[in-house]
């Protein structure tokens, strides 16, 4: 009797965490000096109100709450494990019409160290970022390096759920697995090459294939070329290439960045399924110049353009920067609509313990090609927020937001936080113990 | 298929064939030392390196001097053994020690080996990188222990950081995160951008009001940090606000539309809302299942 295709991928899950733990056993050398442990937590919690006007006239008012948290272990088993989970639990998100989950869990994973190859994995919920390859993901990461030159990444589980709850991903639907070299060349450029495939639901959804290489060659000038070609869809889906140019440090900055992607619909989907053919590339390309003095003044120029098909669209942007703000306007035209905006940000400490940060914009708009003016839209949006140093480890935040748009008429909100952090560990060797409370 | 392969193929095999030199002969200045042949020949590095066993700080003089390879060598006959610069000898480049309160000292008592910083005797790195440091000196965020090994004050900050760091840190980070680790205690990129519907750390302070130009412009490519199909869908379903273009007149129309034309441009923007996942989205009500 064979097995299912998930209860091969359960065993081949297990067989591959036995492994892993086997591998770090071998690797811990005898007598070695063992790191002390060390442990950090992190919670920020935010409740906030507000009203809302009802159609019918009358009003609601909304009281929310929500709360972050992450939570370290580090250096244990003799500096080989770590634990880590982050989350967010609120329950601002349930509604009768909207039955939506109150927990997300963000990362939660044991972290393996070992010395040979410098090897290093994750076991568990983690974020995935390998090239153009993102996703958040169940499952084994490893990574090893033969030698300085190069490192080889792979990994493989399943896609979390979709509302990233404690479930675990399904090793039978939503597979995902690949592998990634990366290297140096000289001193100054690194390259990487990576191989992936992701399921949902049983059916295969991507494949890709990618490169790309970033080379500092002087300090003048930085660089980044990337590919990505999915050998499922058979197509391109994405080239970027950027550059930053400042030939001297008390010159302008010079950016420019050009990307041609394939939108981004996961080929498990309904949308895919039906309507693929539709599809069109999107190509964009951006520029952008900034200086800023020593005192803080200066300016910054963007000139942005999107091209889908035949549709086009331009913004321009020009900002004075100051000292603790920036004041700017841009002006968007085209094919997806025009903009015009006024915006500016303002971040200040007032005393060593208390921070202001704040901004505005006006905008007036039209989402529509050739609007008449009954499609012309105004919004006016202010945010301005106080958060004070109350002791180590300590932070309150007041903030107040406000929007005035066509559908919300007005809206103010009122959010208060406090943010409470805590750590402590020495460091190895008895170098020196430093620790105490953040 | 097969051109993409060929060309990553032909793109590693090249970029393997690229000469490398070690730090440690590019820092060595007239000196030329080759670590390979002492390997070879067996000898223990304390040999040529005794002071580092009683060193206690990064800026202690630890290369061999002339009398150290006298032991071994006729150094009066032969400068060009040693010497690059034969007519005029002069010594090691000047180093810039960051750790400058490093203590070799220590760690020997400790029954470390010389390789498991610096690498293989035959081409030892000169300063190892501090992402090895890290693999014993794990911390935890916020200790703001760097005065273990640096001076305080001193300026640490790299190179690489200045200029345009902050607009091109993620690249560098997504080919070496265990670089950034040196210095930097977050695991991953949502350590720092994460943010939450009032503190956001990436988007500017208005953007939770007007991002909805940006995002039908195709200006921000929203997935590349955001689940599509669950993350827009969380505040637009909540809080009822609908895109304005859904309200203009022949949104839907029997041949398909305004919203045919839409879609066809921003695919994206129809799955942000409308995709219930392993149910059929509110589209099949009319396109069929």
């Amino acid at each position: 009797m064979s097995a299912s295709p998930r209860a091969r991928h359960r065993a081949l899950a297990a067989g591959g965490a036995a492994w892993l733990v086997a591998l770090v056993m071998v690797s811990m050398p005898a007598g070695a000096t063992e790191p002390v442990p060390s442990w950090d937590a992190r919670l920020r919690t935010t409740g906030y109100l507000y009203q809302e006007n009802l159609g019918d006239g009358s009003q609601a008012d909304h009281f929310g709450f929500f709360e972050h948290y992450d939570v370290g272990l580090r250096s244990l088993a003799g500096g080989h494990l770590d634990l880590r989970v982050s989350g967010r639990v609120s329950d601002d998100l349930a509604s009768a019409t909207n039955p939506r989950e109150d927990h997300r869990l963000y990362v939660g994973y044991a972290g393996l160290r070992w010395e040979r190859w410098r090897g290093r994995a994750r076991l568990g919920r983690q974020y995935l970022v390998e090239g153009s390859h993102q996703l958040v993901f169940d499952g084994l990461w490893v990574s090893m390096a033969p030698n300085r030159r190069w490192q080889i990444h792979a990994w493989g589980g399943a896609q979390a759920p979709l509302r990233r709850n404690l479930e675990a991903g399904d090793l039978g639907d939503d597979t995902a697995a690949g592998i990634r070299v990366l290297g140096r060349i000289g001193r100054r450029s690194r390259f990487s090459a990576w191989f992936a495939q992701t399921d949902r639901r049983g059916v295969t959804t991507a494949r890709p294939l990618g490169a790309e290489i970033a080379s500092t060659p002087s300090p003048a000038l930085r660089g980044l070329l990337r590919v990505a070609y999915d050998t499922e869809l058979e197509e391109w889906t994405k080239l970027q290439a950027q550059a930053q140019i400042q030939p001297w440090a008390d010159l302008p900055l010079l950016q420019v960045q050009y990307v041609d992607r394939q939108p981004r619909v996961d080929p498990g989907s309904y949308f895919y399924s039906h309507f693929s053919e539709f599809f069109e590339r999107i190509r964009l390309l951006r520029g952008t110049v900034r200086y800023r003095n020593p005192r803080g003044f200066g300016a910054e120029a963007e000139v942005f353009g999107g091209f889908v098909d035949k549709r086009e669209w331009g913004r321009w942007a020009l900002a004075v920067l100051l000292p603790h703000g920036r004041v700017g306007y841009s002006y968007r035209t085209g094919d997806a609509g025009d903009q015009d905006r006024l915006y500016g940000d303002l971040d200040l400490d007032l005393l060593p313990w208390l921070r202001l940060t704040g901004g505005a914009s006006y905008t007036e708009y039209a989402l529509l090609e050739q609007p008449t003016s009954a499609d012309e839209r105004e919004l006016i949006t202010a945010f301005g927020r106080l958060r004070a140093q109350i002791r180590p480890g300590a932070r309150f935040s007041i903030e107040v937001q406000s929007i005035d748009d066509p559908f919300d008429s007005k809206d103010t909100r009122l959010l208060l936080g406090l943010d409470l952090g805590a750590s402590r560990g020495p460091a190895a060797f008895g170098l020196g113990s430093t620790g105490g409370l953040r | 298929m097969k051109v993409p392969t060929l060309l990553l193929v032909s793109a590693t095999l090249s970029l393997s064939l690229f000469p490398t030199v070690t730090r440690a002969e590019a820092n060595s200045g007239d000196i030329r030392f080759p670590h390979d042949v002492h390997a070879e020949a067996e000898v223990d590095c304390r040999t040529c390196h005794e002071a580092a066993w009683t060193s206690t700080g990064g800026t202690d003089p630890l290369l061999p001097a002339m009398d150290d390879c006298s032991q071994c060598h006729d150094v009066d006959e032969d400068c060009g053994l040693c010497h690059r610069a034969v007519e005029e000898p002069s010594g090691y480049a000047p180093r810039d020690a960051k750790a400058d309160r490093f203590p070799h000292a220590r760690h020997l008592e400790q029954g470390m080996s010389c390789g498991r910083c610096h690498g293989p005797a035959s081409a030892p790195e000169a300063h190892p990188a501090m992402a090895d440091c890290r693999s014993c000196h794990a911390t935890a965020p916020g200790l703001q222990d760097c005065g273990v090994c640096h001076t305080q004050g001193a300026a640490l900050v790299p190179e690489s950081h200045e200029r345009g760091w902050r607009w091109f840190h993620g690249v560098e980070a997504g080919l070496d995160a265990q670089s950034c680790a040196s210095c930097h205690t977050q695991t991953d990129c949502q350590d720092c951008h994460t943010g939450d519907d009032v503190r956001p750390r990436v988007h500017r302070l208005n953007f939770d009001f007007d991002h909805s130009v940006e995002a039908r412009a195709q200006e921000v490519e929203c997935s590349t940090c955001h689940e599509q199909a669950t993350f827009c869908a969380a505040c637009h379903a909540s809080r009822g606000v609908r895109p304005l273009d859904h309200d203009q007149s022949g949104w839907v129309g029997s041949d398909g539309g305004r919203h045919a034309i839409e879609a066809a441009y921003g695919m994206e923007g129809c799955v942000a809302c409308h995709d219930a996942g392993e149910a059929d989205p509110v589209c099949a009500d009319c396109h069929g299942p």
